[in-house]
């Protein structure tokens, strides 16, 4: 069920209609973890076991943390258990068979022979999201950040409540958890700002995203058939397809949740305005990057151990986050490329940036332009089917030269810049937080106007959203 | 409580206003800019027509009963024997054609024909979709046009069979249309064309428009060919429709068909109705047929769906599907076709 199917629009009026109209907290978190439940049956029933014993295991962790302080010793088993189980979980379905056979390539470079050991495992639809939350709870809890639940069905709306489930955002346990204790009230609601952000989320999806993942699948799949410009503009594209896509989900799902009466943090905040590597880590999926600070990279040691440990750090949170998003070596590289970029960035501020004057506006814009440049020569690697066709495309990206003799319609280069300048200015104006202050009237029929408007550029045909094959 | 379901509702109503008042206007205004989609058979048929209507004085437009049973050249041998020489005709046969789609496609044929057209024979078109998906397509988002509505009301209110099923096709009609009219897809469609523009529709004009059926084989047509293979008892039964007690009125489908029939008298042509043989229609299309002749007036009906009067026609190794014949069927029943419909012309009704 995609936030942009008519089916969910049914079932999101029905919980949101059946939410409100009750009074008790209780019954309100046992509708919507149902109906969380529900939502998530709908993609496949069979995971619902997995998600309950992710749950369960969650459950009882938390609970170990209420053990007396002179039991330190079994706590620390508790959390480590739990930490092993979560990760385990997400390993059997999602990297076993990448590091069976990646084991068995290897033994076979070294001269050994070894069986290939094939799971057939599907993967289940948003499984690093939940176990990430669920990671984000028993970790909370043995910190002392939060307390413990008594009530497991607390625990279940938390890793269920529908709009995170399948692609995030990432909510931490501390953010989500304390809401949970009162009953929402719905004059807390902003109705019209969450409405506005549905439909920003919901054009960014169905209108732009969906577009242009036609023209990307052309490119990525023959890149070698189309002319440099074309390629590049492929690349662009789909630079702007994923962001569309996954920070239209992202608006979609906190939109939802706040009409329900419940606040995610952003998700996103214009990333490709960022003028250098970290700033984009700052603003892009916001909740991932600042999830594998607080849960990795810190625990590892973070900056405090001098230069040379904090680059390993670096590169071993970044190479993780691209391991996170899939079992193959494209996202191992992407993620190398990010922890590369944040490495030299470090060290270009470490030795040169201190001793010379800042080149002010022009730093900033020839900054964001090789940001822009170099984020999207990594989403090469994250897009393409294998390293091989990466190979070709990031040559062609990097020297501007193809054999190649196809060309994409000329459409797409006005709609790269246009769509480039709507960012900047959607940006710098808060267009959608705009939309949210109409008054009431003219918001109604504001709103009603631009979903007609945006019905007539929604593709025939669903796609579903990227980040959920992670 | 009661406020604020009231400001939802108001809301709700005030969100309904803003999205007609952009999205139709929107639509029509797109969809007037569309042209007609590239449909299989469809488009290549037509537009072979329209690019030589010189070359044909007898068109016949129709469903797939018309499509893969009329071989122009078997209808030609058959009217020259039976004393009509040098016909020259088409098969403007498309399978699944409703009656709003049949009006349309009988205009684009009297738009190109001019002079040399001398006769035209329409068939008792296929009822209107009942599902959503068959509402939603390319074909027909095209035939939901407005100005198509009269047509497709009178050939949803005119089919022969219960109002509870007529009123459930008008609902799908309705909700079709509600879909074209939302306007989604068409501001994409125009505004990101196909990276790499798809072949056009071909078709193989060598026979005229006719093709044989399972000369062409889909999974769909081998299925069909299967389920008559297997079930050959089936045969037996479905004859056993014809002349059996139906309650369902053609009367209304006999006065629809005959305007139709009126419509192309009044410009001139030599116009007649044909029916044909298809078993699971036994009960329904020859009382139409009869029908239409017992109405005042002078009403050419070519109705070959009766074993009683063609019971030649009716040989089971004639036939591909439970509803079609394969190609040897249809050059016997073109043929007949040809010399009844010369031999009606020359009693004085060309």
């Amino acid at each position: 069920m995609l936030f942009v199917e008519a089916r969910f629009f049914l079932f999101f009026a029905l919980v949101f209609g059946l939410v409100w109209a009750l009074r008790s907290n209780l019954w309100r978190k046992r509708i919507l973890t149902l109906a969380s439940y529900v939502f998530y049956g709908a993609w496949d029933w069979r995971f619902l076991g997995l998600i309950l014993m992710v749950t369960l295991v969650s459950y009882l962790v938390g609970s170990a943390a209420t053990l007396p302080e002179s039991e330190t010793k079994k706590r620390k088993w508790a959390l480590g258990t739990g930490i092993v189980f979560a990760l385990i979980v997400l390993g059997l379905f999602k990297y076993f068979n990448f590091f069976a056979d990646s084991f068995v390539d290897f033994a076979g470079l070294m001269g050994f022979s070894a069986g290939h050991v094939t799971l057939n495992l599907v993967l289940p639809v948003g499984i690093s999201f939940y176990t990430f939350q669920a990671i984000s709870y028993m970790v909370d809890v043995h910190r002392g950040v939060i307390g413990a639940r008594r009530s497991f069905l607390d625990v279940a709306f938390y890793i269920a409540f529908f709009p995170q489930l399948v692609a995030g955002p990432i909510v931490r346990a501390s953010d989500f958890i304390p809401q949970m204790d009162t009953a929402r009230k719905w004059s807390d609601v902003a109705v019209r700002a969450s409405v506005a952000l549905f439909l920003v989320g919901f054009f960014k999806k169905a209108c732009i995203s969906d577009n242009m993942a036609p023209y990307v699948d052309l490119i990525f799949s023959d890149p070698s058939t189309y002319t440099a410009h074309s390629v590049i503009a492929g690349v662009l594209l789909y630079g702007i397809q994923i962001y569309c896509d996954f920070s239209g989900y992202s608006d979609m799902a906190i939109a939802t949740a706040a009409l329900l009466g419940y606040k995610f943090p952003a998700n996103f905040d214009s990333p490709y305005l960022s003028a250098n590597i970290q700033d984009f880590w700052r603003r892009w999926h916001i909740s991932l990057s600042s999830w594998l600070r607080d849960y990795l990279y810190i625990p590892l040691g973070g900056n405090r151990k001098g230069n040379m440990r904090r680059d390993v750090n670096l590169m071993t949170t970044m190479v993780l986050g691209g391991l996170w998003h899939g079992a193959s070596f494209n996202f191992i590289i992407w993620g190398f490329l990010h922890g590369l970029a944040l490495m030299v960035e470090r060290t270009w501020s470490d030795m040169v940036a201190k001793r010379v004057k800042p080149l002010g506006a022009i730093g900033i814009v020839l900054g964001t332009a090789i940001t822009y440049y170099w984020v999207n020569l990594t989403w090469i690697f994250f897009r393409a089917p294998n390293l091989d066709e990466a190979l070709a495309i990031t040559k062609t990206y990097a020297t501007f030269s193809s054999a190649g003799t196809q060309n994409l319609p000329a459409i797409v280069w006005p709609f790269i810049v246009g769509i480039s300048v709507f960012h900047f200015v959607s940006h710098r104006f808060r267009i959608g937080e705009m939309l949210g202050r109409i008054p009431p009237v003219g918001f109604a029929l504001a709103t009603g106007a631009l979903a007609a408007l945006a019905l007539s550029f929604v593709p025939l045909g669903y796609r579903p959203f990227i980040y959920f094959q992670f | 409580m009661i406020t604020q379901i009231r400001t939802a509702l108001v809301s709700a109503v005030l969100f309904g206003i803003g999205f007609v008042a952009v999205a139709v206007p929107l639509s029509l205004g797109l969809r007037a800019a569309t042209p007609l989609p590239d449909l299989l058979v469809l488009s290549p048929k037509l537009k072979a027509y329209q690019a030589a209507p010189e070359k044909y004085d007898t068109v016949f437009v129709g469903t797939s009963r018309t499509f893969y049973h009329i071989v122009p050249d078997e209808v030609e041998r058959g009217a020259a024997e039976a004393g009509c020489p040098d016909w020259n005709v088409y098969n403007l046969g498309v399978f699944g054609l409703t009656g709003a789609e049949e009006d349309w496609m009988v205009d684009q044929v009297l738009a190109a024909g001019g002079d040399n057209l001398k006769r035209v024979v329409i068939e008792d078109p296929l009822p209107n979709a009942r599902e959503l998906s068959e509402v939603t397509t390319d074909r027909a988002r095209y035939f939901n046009d407005p100005a198509l509505l009269p047509a497709q009301i009178e050939a949803i209110t005119s089919y022969p069979e219960s109002l509870p099923k007529r009123v459930f096709r008008a609902g799908m009609q309705a909700l079709g249309m509600g879909f074209d009219l939302s306007g989604v897809g068409r501001g994409a469609a125009m505004a990101f064309p196909p990276g790499v523009a798809p072949d056009p529709m071909t078709f193989d004009m060598s026979k005229d428009g006719f093709e044989a059926l399972g000369s062409i084989l889909t999974p769909e047509i081998e299925a069909r060919r299967k389920d008559f293979e297997d079930h050959p008892e089936r045969y037996a039964e479905e004859l056993t429709r014809y002349g059996a007690h139906s309650d369902e009125d053609v009367t209304a489908r006999a006065v629809y068909l005959a305007e139709r029939l009126d419509r192309l008298t009044a410009r001139g042509l030599n116009a007649a109705l044909y029916i044909s043989p298809d078993l699971p229609e036994l009960d329904r299309t020859p009382r139409t047929g009869e029908a239409v002749k017992a109405l005042p007036g002078d009403y050419k009906v070519l109705n070959f769906n009766r074993p009683d009067v063609y019971p030649d026609l009716f040989d089971r190794d004639l036939w591909f599907d439970f509803s079609h014949f394969g190609e040897t069927g249809a050059r016997k029943l073109s043929y007949k076709v040809g010399s009844e419909y010369c031999a009606m012309s020359k009693a004085g009704k060309e």
